[in-house]
């Protein structure tokens, strides 16, 4: 499949999460997390429900529950109470079998959620006044020099510092000061094309594109939501330095995915009884 | 057993009854809030409505106030001078900021908060030690291989005793914002927003430690103080190199911990990126970044981060690279810097990161040649504009209350800057022309600050502006134990290593009657306080501190043929509280020109009793209080008698209508009017 299709499926998705987040955009970046995540513990117990042996996996539920009370009724059994100790290991191994298989058809879905929750969640826009740096990775044979390359700003943008080359490292790039808030385009003509990247600016939940790249299907499919650099071109990525985000959740020092998968397990093991799931 | 038995077993009752109890503790909780919030103190009827803010402006000296207004600009200064009719604030004994700042904050004098010099001594080791702060490591550990586990707490205490007035405040129902005032880290407990000022230190625990990373040779790093000097080889197109953080008292040995960071070069086009963990930095040669956050691995899952600057000072022909000290980041402070814990993170939301450095501005690169003047002024610049943005925060949210507002740049570009004003400093030559003003450009930008807080102010409203103590050049330095030893009341263990030995190691002490430590402190090797006193106490001490002033009051600087010393006090004499046992026998107090030298505060004793003070570091304040005083103007007419900074707490209080405590030394500067 080709990096187009990659990025249309891409599309669709990010259509999706940006009308599920849409009515919090206002609140705190945890409000929209906490809803999301609750959603997603939702849609997954579904997928789980649909996948899995419910039936099966109620029944070795019941047998674990009734080894347990084999133990504490018949305590002073030993017998008893290794005979069951025993059980249990069998059985939550069975268990196991039984819920890993749903995990195939679980995994997937994930995957998108967390590709197209990370521009919002694991990174924030830049600040006005803040400074940034965009580099520009090349081909090893790319020769280019300063008069090969422009960068071209928006007003709200400013740059601020000379060219940057590496050439060892087939690197090029430049300093960004924002100057206001905003959801820009700059561009970027290496050798009479010109390439766009996305530069925010803001405060709030806004999704943010780190790196523009070049390649196939998984990588446009993976990627920020900007479409694929042209395969054919000498430049590989195009990046932006942006900070994580490390106040998602309420202000909580983690990563943006711990909050997100208690999140998720808990709204799973609370509507469990509402969807009559077996888990 | 028929297990299927047990299978319509379901705790409900049990989960029933967790969930009623979390909702009624829940419950409780909020009643507990509600009634808690209702229990608050309402504020005084004085208090209605009012807002009193105070400006700190540190070091501000009168009489430079007074020629510089002189010169027909400086407004909001001229304004509060004629509506205040006062001008003088009686300083501190000794006029140093953590003891001045301790007096205003408690309205006692040392004897009641039991702060008396930048450096106290443990008295039975003589073992200095800074006097506001003091950190504490973990009692009890258990090590597991090369790591090092604490069993229980450290961390780090306030020295400075006494109540701070703003606590009455918050006791009387007026909210209080106290901003950065010093001998306050870490911060007094306290329902009102503080945020800890000079005395907070870096990630390293010291005042502020850069590091310099270079390639020039040339340099003795071993003469620099006040920071590092890491020499790189900067001749390939990158470098690795290492920010220096805390200690890291989970591994064996307490090593530093490191943030590896790397310079990539570009020459052709003079500039280059510096990757720091998951940043990244673009500089030209002469540009600052911004703050970058640094993260220091302590062990697995524990890590403390802080926050720097680099300044790419120059590229070729030399590297230089300047990263400056290690700030706690105010986002995720890993020492407490604020109370509520919440505030510095509060400002770091609305702002973004700032310096949270007691003293931001390095006076020690300018002093050893790290910094030009012009990159100390571009530093300062910085730190003022991080100041400035959050001091209009704090207004445009204050509509009744207390504001305490504090700016460090009036203290450390005077003593910086003196030399290039001050014709008859031997450094005055050496300074730039450009600078020659650069003190008159710290008071005018004070006075748009005074001018920027003027224009809130309502007619009930009352401001204060006011300093800890003034200034007056630094022109010679006076070695006291050296003084001391050539007068038969030090005695060194090995005279051919004078000045070598810092913190009294030198000093024999069995033939040892007095010692000098700290910037204005003098003290008796007494018998049964200090670990090897000889000098009995009573009337042998008495007669010892007796002559001890009078021979001091006497002695001639050869060069001049002045006395360097223009007060000597009994500490005993002029303290008064619970802490008296605890002050110098002596206080010297310098006169103009004169100072401690820097040896003498660290416990030193070199060959020469004075000499020319070559330094950048040329205008000082640990002098005679009666040569320093501070400055107090308001917007409304102060009564005419002296004044001191214990008067301000009083002063503050009695705008709300609130009577300061017993202990309380000061009375309000308004009275009489």
């Amino acid at each position: 499949m080709s990096a187009q299709a990659g990025f249309l499926l891409n599309e669709i998705f990010a259509a999706v999460f940006a009308a599920a987040l849409y009515p919090f955009r206002g609140f705190h970046p945890g409000a929209g997390l906490t809803a999301v995540s609750a959603l997603s513990g939702a849609a997954l117990l579904l997928v789980f429900k649909k996948t899995s042996n419910q039936g099966r996996i109620a029944e070795i539920r019941d047998r674990i529950r009734g080894l347990l009370l084999e133990i504490r009724i018949f305590r002073h059994d030993l017998g008893v109470v290794f005979r069951a100790q025993r059980g249990i290991l069998l059985q939550t191994l069975v268990y196991m079998r039984y819920s890993l298989s749903p995990l195939a058809f679980i995994a997937p879905p994930v995957a998108v959620i967390l590709i197209h929750l990370t521009p919002y969640y694991g990174y924030r826009p830049l600040m006005p006044g803040e400074t940034a740096v965009i580099s520009m990775k090349v081909d090893a044979g790319a020769a280019l020099t300063a008069a090969d390359v422009k960068l071209t700003v928006p007003d709200g943008l400013r740059v601020d510092a000379p060219f940057f080359r590496a050439s060892d490292m087939g690197e090029i790039a430049w300093r960004l000061t924002v100057e206001a808030p905003g959801r820009y385009e700059v561009g970027i003509s290496v050798g009479g094309a010109v390439l766009a990247k996305e530069v925010v600016a803001g405060a709030g939940v806004m999704k943010v594109s780190p790196v523009r790249r070049r390649g196939g299907f998984w990588s446009a499919f993976a990627g920020g939501g900007e479409p694929p650099l042209p395969p054919d071109g000498p430049v590989e990525s195009v990046r932006i330095a942006y900070g994580a985000r490390e106040d998602a959740f309420f202000g909580w020092k983690m990563h943006w995915v711990v909050p997100f998968f208690l999140l998720t397990l808990i709204s799973g093991f609370g509507l469990r009884g509402l969807f009559r799931v077996e888990i | 057993m028929p297990t299927r038995f047990f299978s319509s077993v379901i705790r409900k009752p049990q989960a029933m009854k967790a969930v009623s109890r979390s909702f009624l503790s829940a419950l409780l909780c909020a009643a507990l809030l509600f009634t808690l919030n209702s229990c608050r103190k309402a504020p005084p009827p004085a208090a209605e409505g009012k807002k009193v803010i105070v400006l700190g402006f540190d070091g501000l000296d009168p009489g430079l106030l007074l020629r510089f207004t002189a010169r027909g600009e400086m407004p909001a200064f001229r304004e509060l001078m004629e509506g205040s009719a006062a001008l003088e604030l009686g300083t501190s004994l000794p006029p140093q900021s953590p003891v001045a700042w301790a007096n205003f904050i408690t309205g006692m004098n040392p004897g009641g908060h039991g702060v008396f010099d930048f450096i106290h001594r443990k008295p039975g080791e003589y073992v200095p030690y800074l006097s506001t702060s003091e950190a504490y490591p973990a009692e009890r550990t258990v090590s597991v291989g090369r790591w090092v586990l604490p069993l229980s707490r450290g961390g780090v205490r306030l020295l400075r005793k006494g109540k701070a007035f703003w606590n009455v405040l918050e006791e009387n129902g007026v909210h209080a914002t106290v901003f950065r005032v010093p001998s306050n880290f870490p911060p007094e407990e306290s329902g009102a927003r503080t945020f800890s000022g000079m005395g907070t230190p870096d990630l390293r625990g010291t005042y502020g430690s850069f590091t310099y990373y270079t390639d020039d040779a040339s340099i003795d790093a071993q003469e620099i103080t006040g920071g590092e000097v890491v020499f790189v080889n900067a001749a390939g197109g990158s470098l690795e190199a290492a920010i220096t953080g805390p200690q890291n008292t989970f591994l064996k040995g307490s090593p530093a911990a490191e943030a590896p960071f790397t310079v990539y070069m570009d020459r052709d086009h003079g500039t280059a990126k510096i990757v720091v963990q998951d940043d990244e930095l673009l500089l030209k040669a002469g540009d600052w970044s911004r703050w970058v956050r640094v993260e220091f691995e302590l062990m697995p899952f524990v890590e403390v981060t802080g926050i720097v600057r680099f300044y790419l000072q120059e590229m070729e022909p030399k590297f230089r690279l300047y990263v400056s000290p290690v700030s706690i980041n105010p986002a995720d402070a890993a020492l407490p810097l604020t109370t509520p814990p919440g505030y510095s993170k509060e400002l770091y939301r609305r702002f973004g990161f700032f310096t949270t450095l007691g003293m931001p501005e390095d006076t020690k690169a300018l002093d050893h040649g790290i910094f030009s003047e012009k990159d100390y002024d571009r530093q300062s610049g910085l730190y003022i504009a991080e100041m400035r943005k959050i001091l209009d925060f704090e207004l445009s949210r204050l509509k009744s209350g207390f504001l305490f507002f504090y700016f460090s740049e009036s203290d450390l570009g005077q003593h910086m800057f003196w030399s290039a004003m001050d014709e008859n400093h031997p450094m005055f030559e050496r300074r730039p022309d450009e600078y020659r003003d650069y003190i008159y450009g710290i008071y005018r930008a004070l006075d748009g600050v005074a001018g920027r807080v003027l224009k809130c102010m309502d007619d009930e409203d009352t401001l204060i502006v006011m300093s800890d103590h003034g200034f007056t050049p630094f022109y010679r330095a006076f070695n006291l134990n050296t003084w001391l030893v050539e007068n038969g009341y030090m005695k060194l263990l090995d005279e051919s290593r004078r000045g070598e030995d810092e913190f009294l190691v030198n000093v024999d002490w069995s033939g040892t009657r007095a010692y000098a430590l700290g910037f204005n402190a003098l003290y008796v090797n007494t018998i049964g306080r200090e670990g090897r006193g000889i000098v009995m106490d009573g009337e042998g001490k008495d007669r010892l501190v007796k002559e001890l002033r009078y021979a001091l009051l006497r002695v001639v600087d050869p060069a001049t043929g002045r006395n360097p010393v223009a007060g000597v006090y009994v500490g005993k004499e002029v303290y008064r509280g619970p802490y008296v046992e605890d002050a110098p026998d002596l206080v010297v107090g310098y006169d103009i020109g004169y100072r401690a030298s820097w040896e003498t505060a660290l416990g030193q004793a070199p060959e020469e009793l004075f000499y020319d003070n070559e330094q950048r570091w040329s205008g000082d304040h640990c002098v005679d209080p009666n040569v320093v005083p501070g400055i107090v103007l308001s917007n409304r007419r102060i009564a005419a008698e002296r004044h001191d900074l214990r008067d301000i707490s009083a002063t503050v209080l009695g705008e709300f209508g609130i009577e300061p405590p017993e202990n309380v030394e000061g009375t309000s500067i308004f009275r009489g009017d």
